[in-house]
């Protein structure tokens, strides 16, 4: 399986940690990189454009929490969604929200899953694995 | 109130007097008709005897002056003179027998030329009476009589009468039936004779000239033109009659009949009218009332009249029938009179009584009028002020003379205020309706209130609107109570939009540290499971399994949250399909408690938020479950029935049950009672759903006899 690479928005360290080993339960070789809210996630996007960056090297997977400070998921999921470069990157949103209202709002913005966080790491880690090989799967699909 | 209004007494009074009147006035011309009618009848009476009287006194005149003139024919004398000096006249030298010729003549030319004469004859004294000349009509023939054919009369009564007269003196006989040697000459004729004495140059009765008339020619005389109301009788001397109604008794003394007027009626009352004799009579045979009048013919000529009676007489009933005839113009006239004064009588009642009752309800408006805390103007379409009531000049703080010529203009300050209710007006005149309108208004103490005003068009007639009149009403209080309402309102939406925010921040705050002690426990079993000792294994499965308790209460408490603030839709569904929907979801705890489920009358169709009823359920089993009577597995009875407008699901269980004292405290939220592992919400979900479709939860239970809830909800749309 190849390793992928990616990034995570989560402002609670613990949960930050969390996915971080449920992500590595999946695949220890996975690059993860963490930002503690959306505007970081996006800064960080923005600077891979600037450098005019290979496609292939571009991130394969975004994992947004809702509840944010500065800028919260919701929010960067749109950016992310708007932006031809980066559009096309399956974003997955992780939140402790079952609020309908929210999945609704991902949903419509472009969100590619939505998984509530549950209080089991093992159903946590399975879920995380479970949506990661759909997207690897469909990332490696044969090009036309 | 109105001195013109007719009570229903004064109607009534009116009424009967009108009838009283109307009925005197009948009675009283009634009476003024049959006098009327009687003096018009004795006067006609009256008058018709008279005029029959002259008839027969001329007649009578005109056969006398006959007499006289055949009588002082020279004839006549040239006879006498003759037969006194041997047949020849010596004065004229005429032979007796040219006299006798010449008066043949004379008398035949007469009978010819006068209708009415029969005979005429001059009689000598000389040889028993004999007649010397007799000329006389036979039917239409009229012959001199032949000097053999001449009789001898001395016997008869009329040359017994004619012979004692003086010269110049007449002898008029009775009217009677003719007769021929002594009989009646059938058919019979009236007849009356007129004789004159003749006598000779010594002043010796010599004879007589007599005339026989046809007395019929003067009784049919009579007779015709008679009205036909009056009957007409003629009486001889001895009340006999010579002319009667009944047509028999004429001349009926001829015949040996006896009766006569005297004998056969009785003065009832005689009175004088116009100076003939007004009598009332009656016949005594047929006991017929008759008013009459008498007229004696009284003769002027010295002459031996035999007295005649004219009766005019009118039978009662026909004078009652005029009267009844003319009565009855009068009473058609009257009663007329009287109908049309009782319907003006009605009509002005009518009338009046409408007047009343409209002035009763002006006065009545006028009382709410000038009593109203409102103030009511009404101007017309240039804003001049036409009514007030007594608030309207206290608001305005104007005195009446000021308002009687007042503009609107005058009143209302504020220029925002006057454009709008000018507008306002202008509007019911053109289109007849207007919206209320709220301005701010000065009032007399110069602080600003608050008016509402509604405009109303004040129609003449059916579609022209005179005036508008404006209500101004003071809604300050209520204004500043609506204000500070929705101020209020507004300050508890936002609170509860806060504590919506609150509950999905707190729910979401605690969730986010359960995830991370959860999953931390996790990763610690994980990991280090084997190198725990019993104790701290046991303490982390602690840490987990309470862990689960506040997920399951937090998921609740936004169940909670979220049905209190969702909007009802709702759809229909089969209760069966609920039922199964939650057993599914408890399907686990199901299988462990063994409980079993007996359902009644699962096909009904419920109009219901089926997603909200299966919670319901849910809640309603699981609590069955939990609250089980140990080592009993729970029987679940659910039964569904409708109830009027209500649709009823009962769901029994033969659990432990809940003391009555409790019953109200369950449903509230986090009350738990102090057995079993419930979240202290799920009752409080069912209250909420129920009272979210208009419906409500019951329960019947008693400790240790299991608990009865009842769902009631309304099916509005059925």
């Amino acid at each position: 399986m190849k390793p992928l690479k990616i990034l995570v928005a989560e402002d609670n360290d613990d949960h930050a940690e969390m996915i971080v080993e449920a992500l590595e339960v999946y695949n220890p070789e996975n690059t993860i990189n963490r930002f503690s809210n959306g505007e970081q996630l996006i800064a960080h996007l923005e600077t891979l454009q600037r450098q005019n960056i290979e496609k292939h090297l571009l991130p394969n997977l975004i994992l947004l929490d809702i509840k944010m400070p500065i800028m919260d998921g919701l929010e960067a999921l749109q950016l992310i969604k708007q932006n031809v470069t980066f559009k096309h990157i399956p974003v997955m949103m992780v939140s402790t929200s079952e609020n309908a209202l929210d999945i609704e709002q991902s949903y419509k913005n472009g969100a590619n899953s939505y998984i509530v966080k549950p209080f089991d790491f093992t159903e946590f880690a399975q879920k995380i694995c479970d949506v990661n090989r759909f997207w690897a799967d469909i990332s490696e699909l044969p090009k036309a | 109130m109105n001195r013109f209004h007719l009570s229903k007494l004064g109607y009534i009074v009116g009424c009967l007097l009108i009838l009283t009147l109307g009925l005197g006035t009948l009675w009283y011309s009634y009476l003024v008709v049959s006098k009327q009618v009687e003096n018009e009848t004795n006067t006609s009476l009256a008058l018709q005897s008279k005029l029959k009287g002259a008839t027969i006194e001329q007649t009578l005149l005109s056969s006398i002056r006959h007499t006289r003139f055949i009588y002082a024919t020279p004839p006549v004398d040239g006879i006498v003179r003759a037969l006194q000096h041997k047949d020849i006249d010596p004065i004229e030298g005429i032979e007796y027998a040219l006299w006798v010729k010449r008066l043949k003549t004379i008398f035949l030319a007469y009978v010819k030329n006068t209708p009415d004469i029969v005979q005429i004859r001059f009689i000598g004294k000389a040889n028993n009476g004999r007649e010397l000349v007799r000329v006389h009509r036979h039917g239409d023939k009229i012959e001199v009589v032949p000097d053999d054919k001449l009789q001898q009369k001395n016997q008869r009564d009329y040359f017994q009468n004619v012979q004692s007269l003086p010269a110049d003196q007449l002898y008029i006989s009775e009217i009677s039936l003719n007769r021929e040697y002594g009989e009646i000459e059938q058919p019979p004729w009236p007849t009356y004779r007129i004789a004159q004495p003749v006598f000779d140059a010594q002043q010796q009765f010599f004879g007589l000239v007599i005339i026989n008339f046809n007395a019929q020619l003067l009784l049919d005389k009579l007779t015709q033109h008679t009205d036909t109301f009056l009957e007409l009788f003629l009486l001889n001397n001895q009340g006999q009659y010579l002319i009667s109604p009944n047509k028999q008794q004429s001349f009926s003394f001829e015949y040996g009949d006896t009766s006569n007027w005297h004998d056969d009626t009785q003065a009832i009352v005689s009175s004088q009218v116009d100076n003939a004799k007004s009598h009332t009579i009656k016949f005594k045979a047929t006991n017929t009332v008759f008013n009459i009048s008498q007229h004696l013919v009284n003769m002027t000529v010295t002459s031996h009249v035999p007295p005649l009676t004219v009766i005019t007489a009118i039978n009662h009933q026909q004078m009652n029938q005029q009267i009844r005839q003319r009565y009855g113009t009068s009473v058609v006239f009257n009663v007329g009179l009287i109908l049309l004064a009782l319907v003006l009588l009605t009509l002005y009642r009518l009338y009046s009584h409408a007047t009343f009752l409209r002035l009763k309800v002006q006065a009545e408006f006028e009382a709410i009028f000038q009593g109203s805390n409102d103030v009511i103007i009404s101007l017309d379409t240039h804003g001049k002020i036409h009514s007030w009531n007594h608030a309207a000049l206290t608001f305005f703080s104007v005195s009446e003379d000021t308002m009687e010529n007042a503009n609107i203009d005058q009143l209302v300050q504020h220029p925002q205020a006057l454009t709008a209710i000018k507008q306002q007006i202008s509007t019911i005149f053109s289109q007849h309706s207007s919206e209320s309108l709220e301005v701010h208004l000065s009032s007399n103490h110069q602080t600003t209130r608050v008016m509402s005003i509604a405009f109303a068009p004040v129609y003449m007639g059916s579609s022209t609107v005179a005036s508008v009149s404006a209500i101004f009403r003071d809604v300050t209080d209520a204004s500043l109570l609506r204000q500070s309402l929705l101020d209020s309102n507004k300050k508890l939406e936002s609170r509860n939009d806060e504590m919506q925010a609150f509950v999905y921040t707190v729910s979401h705050d605690l969730k986010s540290p359960l995830v991370t002690i959860g999953g931390f426990a996790d990763r610690i079993l994980d990991s280090a499971g084997d190198k725990l000792d019993e104790k701290n294994k046991h303490r982390l499965d602690r840490i987990r399994i309470n862990v689960d308790h506040m997920a399951k209460l937090l998921g609740e408490l936004l169940d909670l949250a979220r049905i209190v603030k969702q909007k009802l839709k709702t759809d229909t569904c089969q209760l069966k399909t609920c039922i199964e929907k939650a057993q599914q979801s408890l399907n686990q705890s199901i299988v462990d408690s063994k409980a079993s489920f007996e359902i009644t009358n699962g096909d009904q169709q419920i109009q219901v938020n089926s997603q909200l009823l299966v919670q319901c359920l849910q809640n309603l089993f699981s609590n069955a479950i939990n609250y089980a009577v140990v080592n009993t597995p729970p029987i679940i009875k659910i039964n569904c029935f409708q109830k009027d407008d209500l649709l009823c699901i009962e769901i029994a269980d033969n659990g432990m049950g809940i003391d009555p004292k409790h019953h109200d405290k369950i449903f509230k939220i986090f009350e738990r009672l102090d057995v079993g592992n419930g979240s202290g919400v799920g009752l409080a979900i069912v209250k909420t759903i129920m009272e979210k479709h208009q419906g409500w939860v019951e329960l019947k239970s008693a400790k240790g006899q299991g608990s009865t809830f009842t769902l009631c909800i309304p099916q509005l749309n059925q």
